[in-house]
């Protein structure tokens, strides 16, 4: 059984390293938000693993059924155009954030495998109570000694959503912008992918037009 | 021991699969044998085999058998400008995602194996003086390991998790990614709109589905599902406890599952085929199987949460007991293991039933527009579905400071519902036997000369498919 | 401004809308719906241009549908041309072949006897019975999906068409392509207990038809599709020529039968079917109610259908009997989808054939509404509205 626990771990800790890397090298945007589906799905076996089973349904529900709907979501709705952002601008930048992330992973790795290191067994897992991580625990928990903290983030959560609400309704669309917001948003736009993509959504009305008149 | 458990699941999870894999093929024969009686048509009737000589049609239950050759010999076109791997990987998603909702999803109570000997025993039934089992199991509740025979309880689930129904939803979920990247990945503009309806219809409905469960999942005080029915064998039907939550959890599903009236992901007249217009062969197959699969596996869930499960009324795990508040009417022992594959059928038996409403559902309405859809989801239903939570909770504030005279008559009321079910339950398989073998009239209206002509020489003859 | 553009722009549609002048960041789509596609009754293509689901601007293209049927009656004898239009409005040729003999028989001066001129009207009737059924079924289609409840009322109303195909096929012989009427009246005369079937069907469509009202227009969901979708105010109705039931649904009481009665009109009063909303459940309603108004004629058609000969012209023995040497007319029948019109020049070279024949489709005209009812609805409402003009190719496109 603990060989079976050991390599459900590797399988599941490996397909998300796989698609968190691919999210980040990935060029065309649906594969990243696919490779974030797969991190998400690996990173939810994983809290099975450690028996925070409602941790990982909720995980699967909010992220994999919603955020990453919504991404493909919004990713379909702006079309090819979009897929190739093409930005030579900031490699520098670009580099020293990676390098960071990079760096502060390493140390974040180097820390625990020393600390397990340090211990007898590599890696302890203290024994726990069998309804750790379930609806009942977590219900108790949320409910009875954290109920101030989860209502003031709820509530944190609601005015962000009233917020964003307020923002987008402001503008609505490129219509309301001034002429040059308008100038600046077209600049930054790319030239649309005549070639075409999997992408559907096309600018082909242009050249329609002129082609029928 | 743990290779008795292996096999055990092995074997639940083969019952689960060829359950849901057998009755989506079937329910796509039933789909157009019902259509053909609504419509007042011959029906599938062509597929034919023939063994030694003789044909058979099997009343066109061949034709499930022959689509899936249709799909497997079919040329499996991919549009030039597809993204390939999101293109074969948009119907699995959305097939496999069907399958591992069904993990835990209680067909039957727990058998207390203990309880399940051999030979001479197997069919004598101890009873005391009052018709009680003596060495029986208890009526509710699971049976614990028993350690001095080293018997395990067996659950009727493939996999007993502590979420429950929090599992499924998180699968279900993850079916609109398939059907979203599978209209992206076309290349196609009807598809791209079919994708677009079928993630957003999908996300809002799935909130409606979550929202109308809350008011259940407060009465039976679980999220397990297995624990759902037991509160439900014990008192009374979801239907009964929340009958707006029964509603408004079966349009939604009904919506999730992309199905009449609310199938505008697909909606042939107006997106061709919506998001799997491009799909030929057996990834075709896969959504098309993957819908009837859906269709199943939500009338498991409606069964499971507001139709007993696998209870029966007056079914206990003792036996049979007709009991009104403390006023028992007849009592009945039946071994434990009976009582428990009793139920088993009772829970398959109810799924055909719910799958086949949902199937005339189908084939008697039109289909709503998009903005109707989405105004219907999130002003009607998803309200009302918080309506009922709050009704739900005030009620059982209610009940519980009234005291013991509200409870008593709440217990009586819970067994009238039982009697209810019992005698709806009875008159139903009645009228379907009477209905089986009554006679069949039929009308015909043939005024034209051709078409008497082929009357009176019985019929134009058909020749059978050559396959 | 003239009156096109008024109604136009009151119903606030710039039909002729040009993309160019649209936000190029607004991520238009450009739908080609159709020529391929289920719901478009044959070959017919609408570009759709599209913001989200909303449609913005419709354009109509025809003509996939060309058979070159006008051009081809200037080639055949007068006698030739009847089974040659059975086949452009598919849906009811039974008026097809009227129109056309009429102007025939307009051009000729002969005079039809009254007996024919009776069996014409009822043939009419059952033949708008037929097609207004044919209509339900294929509307309630486009609404309800080729795989789910629209089928249902679609065979219904299929099964209920065939019974009328059924009575034609008696005294004609063809289910479809009749061929019943020649010049001066009608060629083959009623069978015996013909009028026993009449009544026969007639019982089962009346009976049947509150069912099928009840799926359709009083059914909630197919309500709230239909209901000021598409809507076409009376003025522009009258402005684009569109006739016949489209027209009356738009509140314009005009019904050639009654106002220019022809056949046994004249002495069968017929009650204008009206609705005032213009949408598409008002199209609807009118061609329900028509169905049964159509019920109501036939019956009294065949109480008083008078004995006599069925043919006012000397028997046809050869294609080239039939000669006009010059003169043109044109005569306008009620059909099921409006005022068809068959216009006649006389003349040709040789004079056993027309020198011009001009078919006036009702269907042509009601697809010239699209560009002004279709935007500002979404695409599953282009649909409804396409589906409620009650098109068909055949006669769009000859």
């Amino acid at each position: 059984m603990v060989a079976l626990g050991t390599i459900y771990f590797w399988v599941c800790a490996l397909t998300a390293v796989a698609g968190a890397l691919s999210v980040v090298v990935s060029k065309n945007p649906i594969r990243g938000a696919m490779g974030l589906l797969l991190l998400i799905l690996s990173v939810a076996g994983l809290f099975l693993a450690l028996h925070a089973q409602f941790l990982a349904a909720i995980q699967l529900i909010v992220y994999a059924g919603a955020i990453v709907v919504l991404f493909l979501f919004v990713i379909m709705l702006l079309g090819p155009a979009a897929s190739t952002p093409n930005d030579r601008r900031g490699l520098f930048a670009r580099a020293f954030g990676g390098g960071l992330a990079a760096l502060c992973g390493a140390a974040a790795i180097a820390l625990v495998a020393s600390a397990g290191l340090a211990a007898k067994h590599p890696f302890p897992l203290a024994d726990v109570d069998p309804s750790f991580g379930g609806v009942d625990a977590f219900g108790s928990a949320l409910f009875a000694d954290a109920l101030v903290p989860f209502e003031v983030s709820g509530a944190l959560l609601m005015v962000a959503v009233v917020g964003a609400l307020a923002v987008a309704r402001g503008r609505q669309g490129v219509a309301s912008l001034t002429r040059s917001e308008r100038e600046v948003a077209r600049a930054a736009t790319p030239e649309p992918d005549t070639a075409g993509g999997a992408g559907v959504y096309s600018h082909e009305i242009h050249a329609h037009e002129e082609h029928s008149s | 021991m743990t290779a008795t458990l292996l096999l055990a699941t092995i074997v639940k999870i083969l019952i689960m699969v060829m359950f849901v894999l057998n009755l989506a093929a079937i329910l796509t024969w039933a789909d157009r044998r019902q259509s053909s009686m609504i419509q007042d048509r011959v029906g599938p009737n062509r597929a034919v085999i023939k063994i030694f000589g003789k044909e058979l049609r099997l009343a066109g239950l061949l034709h499930p058998l022959a689509d899936g050759l249709k799909f497997f010999t079919k040329e499996d076109f991919m549009p030039p400008n597809a993204d390939r791997l999101l293109f074969t990987l948009a119907p699995i998603m959305a097939m496999g995602m069907v399958f591992t909702l069904v993990a835990t999803i209680p067909f039957g109570d727990t058998i207390c194996l203990h309880q399940f000997r051999l030979f001479p025993d197997f069919w004598h039934v101890h009873t005391g003086p009052h018709g009680e089992l003596l060495d029986g199991v208890e009526r509710w509740g699971t049976c614990a390991a028993d350690s001095r025979n080293g018997y395990a309880p067996l659950e009727l689930v493939v996999a007993p998790l502590g979420v429950g129904i929090l599992y499924v939803f998180a699968m279900s979920g993850q079916g609109i990614i398939g059907a979203a990247i599978a209209g992206w990945s076309s290349d196609n503009k009807f598809s791209l709109m079919g994708a677009l309806r079928a993630a957003s219809q999908m996300v809002s409905y799935e909130v409606t589905l979550g929202m109308s469960l809350v008011g259940a999942m407060m009465i039976y005080g679980t999220v397990r599902l297995d624990d759902m029915v037991r509160w439900q064998q014990e008192h009374a039907w979801g239907i009964f406890v929340q009958p707006l939550a029964f509603f408004l959890f079966f349009a939604a599903a009904v919506a999730e599952n992309k199905r009449i009236p609310f199938d505008l992901p697909e909606a042939e007249s107006e997106l061709v085929s919506g998001y799997f217009t491009e799909y030929a062969g057996m990834k075709f197959g896969m959504f098309y199987f993957a819908e009837y699969a859906e269709v199943v596996t939500g009338s498991m869930l409606l069964v499971t949460i507001f139709l007993g499960g696998w209870a029966l009324p007056f079914f206990h795990r003792d036996g049979l007991l007709v009991q009104f508040g403390d006023t028992t009417l007849l009592r009945v022992a039946i071994p434990h293991v009976f009582v428990t594959l009793l139920g088993v059928l009772a829970f398959f038996g109810k799924v055909i039933v719910v799958c086949w409403i949902q199937v005339f559902v189908r084939w008697s309405l039109p289909r709503f527009r998009y903005d109707q859809l989405m105004k219907l989801g999130w002003r009607l239903l998803l309200p009302a579905s918080l309506a009922n939570i709050l009704v739900t909770g005030v009620v059982w504030l209610a009940v519980d400071k009234a005291g013991s005279a509200a409870s008593d008559g709440l217990r009586i009321a819970a067994d009238v519902t039982q009697a209810v079910v019992a005698m709806a339950m009875t008159y139903l398989i009645g009228r379907g036997v009477v209905g089986m073998f009554g006679t069949v009239t039929h009308e015909r209206n043939i005024i034209g000369t051709s078409a008497g002509i082929a009357a009176r020489r019985g019929g134009t003859k058909t020749e059978p498919m050559q396959a | 401004m003239t009156v096109l553009t008024e109604s136009a722009a009151r119903a606030g549609v710039d039909p002729h809308l040009a993309p160019a002048s649209l936000d190029p960041e607004a991520d238009l789509m450009l739908l080609h719906f159709g020529p391929q596609h289920p719901s478009t009754h044959g070959v017919f293509r609408m570009d759709l241009l599209l913001d989200g689901e909303m449609v913005l601007k419709a354009t109509p293209y025809v003509g996939y549908l060309h058979r070159g049927v006008e051009k081809l009656c200037e080639k055949l004898s007068f006698v030739q041309q009847t089974p040659i239009v059975d086949k452009n409005d598919y849906v009811a040729p039974m008026t097809n072949e009227q129109a056309l003999n009429m102007a025939f028989e307009r051009l000729l001066g002969v005079e039809v006897p009254r007996r024919a001129r009776w069996m014409r009207t009822i043939f009419a009737e059952l033949q708008r019975i037929a097609s207004h059924l044919l209509w339900l079924g294929t509307f309630t289609l486009d609404l309800g999906g080729a795989l789910g409840g629209g089928t249902t009322l679609f065979m219904h109303c299929f099964r209920e068409r065939e019974s009328i195909l059924d009575l034609f096929e008696e005294v004609s012989g063809a289910r479809f392509h009749y061929n019943t009427h020649t010049i001066g009246g009608n060629r083959h005369d009623l069978p015996a207990g013909w009028d026993a079937n009449v009544e026969r069907a007639l019982r089962v469509i009346e009976s049947r038809l509150g069912e099928y009202e009840a799926m359709s227009v009083a059914n909630s969901i197919f309500v709230a599709r239909t209901r000021g979708i598409g809507v076409l105010s009376g003025d522009l109705a009258l402005e684009l020529g569109i006739t016949g039931p489209n027209l009356r649904a738009s509140g314009i009481d005009h019904d050639l039968r009654r106002d220019a009665p022809y056949g046994a009109y004249d002495e069968l009063p017929v009650r204008a079917c009206v609705a005032r909303e213009g949408d598409c459940l008002a199209r609807a309603r009118v061609r329900v109610d028509e169905i049964r108004e159509s019920i109501r004629l036939v019956r009294a058609g065949l109480a008083g259908l008078p004995d006599g000969p069925i043919c006012g012209f000397k028997p046809i023995r050869q294609p080239t009997q039939v000669k006009i040497a010059g003169g043109q007319a044109y005569v306008a029948i009620e059909g099921p989808r409006g005022e068809l019109g068959t216009f006649v020049v006389g003349g040709g070279d040789p004079a056993t054939a027309p020198h011009r024949l001009k078919i006036r489709a009702p269907s042509l005209h009601a697809l010239s509404a699209i560009p002004y009812i279709v935007p500002g609805h979404t695409v599953s409402d282009a649909v409804a509205i396409l589906g409620s003009l009650d098109p068909i190719m055949g006669e769009v496109d000859r």
